[in-house]
């Protein structure tokens, strides 16, 4: 009987750990866009005043941040400051919850950064910011439903396979 | 300093290079999309090799990494140096482009599909201007020409000049094109001993604030180039500051000739003829003749 309470426990606990893993899965994703929207717009308003190079807004971006995006922008910079070609360095990107078409799509729109005279430069911004605002929208209904969906499940399942197994 | 091109040639370009050339002596490299790299020395002209023994061929990539580590990826923050044909970079190391113009009304805008790149190393020669210091200050002159045509090292020269009036003279260098001083975040990475200096700032501009904040006794500036400078720089001279600047031309004798330059001829006290056989030699030291 205690085997069987402490099995059903474990089934309980380890179903929802991996809902809540699910849920964090989505809310990563969340956060990728978002942020990534957040760095357009301080791109937008530190070309279109200052002209600040790249590598400074992201320095600005990522100070005292730690989210997913913010790491891998972090790195990204560094690897270009070691003077890896710019490609290399957008291939590189670790954004492990997104898939790898959704990465190609950074790894692009961070390619095309610091190629173009202000004018275009903010314009082709302004294409990302609309483009990637769009996903941010997706990801977060995404977040709300998937990820709220897969915890319940999982919490549901959890609770049957203990009920099942006691 | 040669170090620094490191960062703007990919690797294997670098590489053949150094193992060409002896690093210390490199004062160009250039780079033309489809053709050989062409390196230029303080002795000789040359291209690269590979391995094989086969001609170096620069590719787009190799002038798109240069520029992309020239502007700090950020094409967006260098484009008015662009359009008027340089980038500075790290240590005073300048590079020309040569691409397509993006005009609207008779303005450029940008400069696209860059194809030619020349990539000027600066150098620091403690001594060359020994003969030239000397002799100007036994003339008490307080304005020297240095006239040459593009590569015999006017600015090397200057650039002396102007650390050893340093310490006798308040001096201000005026470096447009951020040869002479090559400041990084306002500071200078070469030694100009006591000068002042403001850097990338159009001279006529430059000349006019400074001459009355900071007070100079001498100024320092390279490549006079246009009417308006010639303009600025005499008048500089008949308010009493002296004047150590720099001109391409073959010699004193074609600038006279030059509508746009004889009037310096008539200003200047002592005009200094630099070679390039090897870079830097002193063809003629000639003072004005007066009375």
């Amino acid at each position: 009987m205690v085997v069987n309470f402490i099995a059903g426990g474990m089934f309980a606990v380890g179903s929802s750990l991996i809902g809540m893993a699910a849920r964090r899965h989505y809310r990563q994703r969340l956060e990728i866009y978002s942020e990534l929207c957040a760095f357009i717009n301080l791109l937008k308003s530190e070309i279109s005043f200052l002209k600040t190079p790249v590598g400074g807004v992201i320095d600005e971006f990522c100070q005292g941040k730690n989210g997913v995006f913010h790491a891998a922008l972090k790195k990204y910079n560094e690897d270009l400051k070691k003077g890896a070609p710019q490609n290399q360095c957008a291939e590189n990107l670790e954004l492990s919850p997104l898939k790898t078409g959704e990465k190609k799509e950074i790894s692009k729109f961070l390619c095309s950064l610091g190629k173009l005279p202000q004018k275009e430069q903010l314009n082709e911004l302004e294409c990302y910011g609309a483009k990637f605002s769009v996903l941010q929208k997706k990801s977060e209904e995404e977040c709300k439903r998937l990820g709220g969906m897969y915890l319940k499940l999982c919490v549901l399942l959890g609770i049957a396979l203990m009920i099942i197994v006691l | 300093m040669f170090s620094m091109f490191g960062a703007l040639l990919k690797k294997g370009l670098y590489a053949l290079i150094a193992r060409e050339y002896d690093p210390k002596t490199v004062t160009e490299i250039r780079l033309r999309t489809g053709r050989p790299v062409v390196v230029q020395t303080i002795y000789k002209r040359g291209i690269v090799h590979l391995a094989s023994g086969l001609p170096y061929k620069a590719e787009q990539d190799d002038i798109a990494h240069a520029l992309a580590v020239a502007s700090n990826h950020s094409i967006y923050a260098v484009n008015d140096d662009l359009v008027r044909g340089f980038l500075h970079f790290s240590g005073g190391i300048r590079l020309g482009a040569c691409g397509e113009g993006v005009s609207e009304r008779g303005d450029m805008l940008a400069l696209k599909s860059i194809s030619s790149l020349m990539l000027r190393l600066p150098h620091e020669v403690k001594g060359c201007a020994d003969a030239v210091f000397s002799r100007l200050l036994a003339a008490d002159a307080k304005t020297a020409l240095i006239i040459s045509p593009p590569g015999c090292g006017k600015t090397t020269m200057l650039r002396e000049l102007a650390r050893l009036f340093s310490y006798r003279l308040n001096t201000l260098i005026i470096d447009e094109r951020l040869e002479l001083a090559a400041c990084v975040g306002g500071a200078a990475t070469l030694d100009t001993g006591e000068c002042d200096v403001i850097s990338g700032v159009d001279k006529t501009v430059a000349y006019e604030n400074t001459i009355r904040a900071m007070s100079p006794e001498l100024i320092v500036t390279d490549e006079l180039f246009r009417e308006r400078e010639v303009a600025a720089v005499l008048d500089i001279i008949r308010s009493g500051v002296g004047v150590l600047a720099s001109v391409h031309a073959k010699n004193l004798d074609a600038l006279k000739k030059s509508a746009v330059f004889a009037p310096l001829v008539d200003t200047f006290e002592c005009f200094v003829t630099l070679g390039n056989n090897p870079v830097g030699k002193i063809l003629d030291i000639e003072f004005r003749k007066t009375g």
